[in-house]
């Protein structure tokens, strides 16, 4: 046998293994997409995951024939917090089962009325925020009138998901309940008064940042926040400040900030903030990380972060804009464009409501939507990771659409590893490529390259298992693994100087 | 729900122009529909719609009335209440052939019993009255109609005012003897207005017996009266008793639970186990001067003194008025006297012999050896 032929003996059985692994790979990414799926199906419904009162009270109208205790005003807001939940959840659904835990008599028959026809015609109501004031109650507690101020958001999508309008408004009901046997329910809706929430007017303030998308080298993605150590972060702001950075682009992951170790965490973010502040740095916080979905039960919760959030962030006086959510166009497949849309422009909206003067963006995946919401958005962002040719243009066409908003390009970079076109990929040629790239973004207000640092360990809950995605992703840092610059790290600092 | 189609066009009253074309939504309190709401369903629930266009505008609004009305709920609460005492809520709620609240300034009279009727109107579709009870306990019966439909009948029971019943304890005559039961009775139990207790309030009887000793006996009321039971198992004695019905306690009596005499010596016989060292002793019956046996499961001590050897005590008790012990003395030791007390008192009894059950004999197959003090 030649050597040429055993060479390619042996180069088919090595591709007949690339080509098993990959098929393996591919199989368990699938399963475990289905499963989150399936997790997502099943939270839809589970009415108690947010065992919560969504409802401001405030002080009743006159004299009640029975004061409302505490105590009261936590049933009876929990009651409502579930109905309006629960509804959002019928009328994505149209699964009525659960309408009658809540609604009763007039109420639930129009309930249900309203959940066939938002079937029928796909429009959608959505409760975000809840505020009551008691304005009748029984002497026996068996009846209560309330006058609810509900932040609603209704929009209407057409038959391929398309969004067709989309409105904020802060309804003034009245809403008769009754305590009946197994608790509260709304027995009478009626809206009294109803008036929109009009979108503030743009921020305008010119932007200009150069700067790096950041987590630790040892904690990426889900170990960052739980293992946030002030010290560390110091060293890699000094790094940072080496680069010429001014910017440094953060994630706050949905499980970190918005479930039961959202305080910890905000008191971790507030030493972050205060740290990059001291370098001169400003920061870029990217909300929603790792979201689990964009259910309608689940936006009164969203809404209570995003306030909490804000909260802190409104403190801090280096936030260059917030980033409302991670590349959320990546999302219109799985949970729907209208559906993903009202979600963004409805929070935005609270966003602006709590604290105004922070400008805010979304991060879109890719330039050719990045013209989405530019009426709301105070910063136009988006990613490129497509092509080198063209990059140039693609910033022209979205400058073009954005009413002279700033335009920002959060993630651009080049990972030192390689295996299709780029083969073999290296620290050299991925200077190359990152060059080429922010010559090519000159023009931009902001540029933020994607990362500071190489990982060694890749977090699967945000790319993936498969073995060429993880490699990839691994190696897209201006530092290696060890703390040393990589090449790429001085094309950035030569391009931020400028 | 029957609809009055007939009245759909008095229903509604446009406020702003700008009714809903094809391509527009109309916003409502559950949602949105696109076009003009159906009039005869959802274009009838009262309240705002907001008339939205199809680039999300506000185009106009358009209130709708609700109709006349025809059906009234009632809410009469509290269910009971004490005569002369705290205030009674009797609301409506009126609702209009859809559902809807009644307009603000419905008529709603308000009836009780046959003859008094009083007007009132409406407000977010609630008429309310608030009356204080009369001081006579009865069953009154209310209802209301709001724009002149009424509502089913409902009742609210005037009660005696429980916090004003003074419980008395019938004096007790003859005085109760232990292991049987002391029945006490209240005096007939009014409030201040002369209103009969109703049944079912609890109440409790303390039977106290020197200081911080005391049977508590929880009773309630029954035909306006109290009755407590206690059984004196066990107890003799003097004591103070009292009856608790709500805030207020009756005046102390006197009653007395006297202890029985026994009626003769209780036997002893005896089975020998001199292989083992033990007898298996009976003692009884155990007789009272009331005729009867003791109680089963009451008290026994012994004391028992062999001729030879340590004494030994301990405590059982009666079966079927007879006490039955397996006890470590060799029926060698016999004849033995033994100190039996019980409730009737203390008494000694000469046990002689003991009938002695060959070596080989099995043990009976209820043998416990007992721990001997």
């Amino acid at each position: 046998m030649t050597r040429s032929i055993k060479a390619l003996i042996f180069l088919s059985v090595l591709a007949l293994i690339s080509l098993i692994l990959s098929g393996a790979a591919a199989l368990f990414d699938l399963a475990t997409r289905r499963s989150i799926e399936y997790n997502y199906f099943s939270d839809a419904f589970d009415l108690t995951v947010e065992d919560s009162s969504y409802v401001n009270w405030l002080p009743a109208a006159g004299p009640l024939d029975r004061p409302l205790s505490e105590w009261e005003e936590d049933k009876v807001g929990l009651a409502l917090s579930e109905a309006w939940r629960g509804f959002g959840a019928a009328s994505a659904t149209g699964i009525t089962t659960y309408l009658p835990d809540s609604f009763s008599g007039i109420a639930l028959e129009r309930a249900r009325k309203a959940v066939e026809q938002a079937q029928v015609e796909r429009t959608r109501m959505v409760v975000v925020e809840m505020t009551a004031r008691p304005i009748f109650y029984h002497a026996d507690g068996s009846l209560l009138q309330l006058e609810l101020i509900l932040k609603t958001a209704r929009f209407a999508f057409g038959p391929d998901g398309e969004p067709l309008i989309y409105g904020l408004r802060n309804d003034t009901t009245l809403t008769t309940m009754l305590n009946e046997p197994f608790g509260w329910r709304i027995y009478s809706h009626e809206l009294r008064q109803s008036e929109e929430v009009l979108p503030p007017d743009p921020i305008v303030r010119p932007f200009r940042g150069r700067g790096l998308n950041y987590y630790p080298s040892e904690t990426p993605w889900t170990a960052f926040w739980p293992n946030f150590d002030p010290d560390i972060f110091d060293k890699d702001v000094a790094r940072m400040v080496s680069l010429k950075a001014d910017s440094v682009r953060i994630f706050l992951p949905e499980a970190d900030f918005c479930k039961e170790t959202g305080a910890e965490n905000l008191a971790k973010l507030d030493l972050l903030l205060e740290a990059a502040d001291g370098a001169g740095l400003t920061v870029v916080p990217t909300l929603f990380d790792l979201k689990s979905g964009y259910d309608a039960p689940n936006w009164m919760a969203d809404a209570v972060c995003l306030e909490l959030i804000f909260g802190h962030l409104a403190r801090h006086s280096n936030i260059a804009f917030v980033d409302l959510k991670n590349e959320p166009d990546l999302d219109f497949d799985h949970y729907g464009r209208a559906n993903v849309l009202a979600w963004l422009r409805t929070m935005a909206a609270i966003a602006k409501q709590s604290a105004p003067e922070i400008a805010l963006s979304v991060g879109w995946s890719t330039p050719s939507v990045a013209a989405n919401l530019a009426e709301v958005v105070d910063v136009i962002s988006y990613h490129d990771y497509k092509d080198i040719g063209g990059i140039g243009a693609r910033l022209g066409a979205v400058k073009a659409t954005t009413g002279g908003r700033p335009v920002v390009v959060t993630e651009i970079g080049a990972s030192s590893w390689g295996v299709a076109l780029g083969f073999p990929g290296s620290p050299e040629k991925q200077a190359e490529l990152l060059g080429q790239r922010l010559k090519g973004l000159a023009d931009a207000d902001g540029l933020y390259v994607w990362t500071l640092h190489d990982f060694s360990n890749v977090d699967p809950a945000a790319v993936g298992r498969r073995p060429w995605i993880v490699a990839k992703q691994a190696a897209f840092g201006l530092y290696d693994v060890n703390g040393d610059e990589k090449p790429a790290a001085g094309v950035f600092r030569e391009a931020a100087a400028e | 729900m029957i609809r009055k189609i007939s009245a759909i066009a008095t229903a509604f009253v446009w406020m702003v122009a700008g009714t809903a074309q094809a391509q527009d939504f109309v916003a409502d309190a559950f949602g949105m529909v696109q076009g003009t709401p159906d009039p005869h369903g959802r274009g009838a629930w009262a309240g705002l719609q907001v008339v939205i266009d199809d680039t999300g505008q506000t185009i106009g609004t358009q209130l709708v009335r609700p109709e006349l009305s025809e059906t009234t709920l009632l809410f009469s609460g509290p269910k009971s209440i004490a005569a002369g005492k705290g205030t009674l809520q009797v609301v409506a709620l009126g609702l209009d052939g859809f559902g809807n609240l009644v307009n603000d300034g419905t008529s709603a009279v308000f009836y009780f019993l046959d003859d008094l009727k009083l007007p009132l109107r409406t407000v977010n579709g609630i008429a309310e009255l608030k009356l204080a009870p009369d001081t006579v306990a009865t069953r009154i019966p209310v209802s209301v109609a709001v724009g002149g439909v009424s509502s089913v009948l409902g009742f609210y029971d005037v009660m005696a005012d429980v916090d004003t019943l003074s419980p008395t304890i019938r004096p007790v005559t003859e005085p109760f003897r232990i292991n049987r039961q002391a029945v006490v009775q209240s005096g007939q139990l009014e409030d201040q207005y002369g209103n009969l207790a109703p049944d079912g309030i609890y109440a409790s009887y303390r039977f106290e017996q020197g200081q911080n000793k005391w049977t508590i006996v929880p009773s309630q009321t029954v035909s306006q009266q109290v009755k407590g039971t206690l059984i004196t198992r066990e107890i003799a004695g003097d004591f103070d008793v009292d009856l608790v019905l709500g805030n207020r306690v009756s005046p102390q009596i006197p009653v007395v639970v006297e202890r029985p005499n026994y009626d003769g010596l209780p036997g002893a016989r005896a089975i020998g186990y001199p292989d083992i060292g033990a007898i298996d002793l009976v003692l009884g019956p155990f007789k009272t001067t009331d005729n009867s046996l003791l109680a089963d499961g009451t008290q026994v001590s012994l004391e028992i003194a062999p001729a030879t050897g340590p004494s030994y005590t301990l405590s059982s008790w009666t079966v079927d008025g007879f006490l039955r012990e397996f006890v470590p003395i060799s029926p060698a030791a016999l004849p033995i006297q033994i100190k039996v007390s019980t409730l009737m008192g203390n008494v000694d009894v000469d046990l002689t012999q003991a009938t002695v059950v060959a070596p080989q004999a099995d043990v009976p197959e209820d043998f416990e050896p007992r721990s001997i003090k």
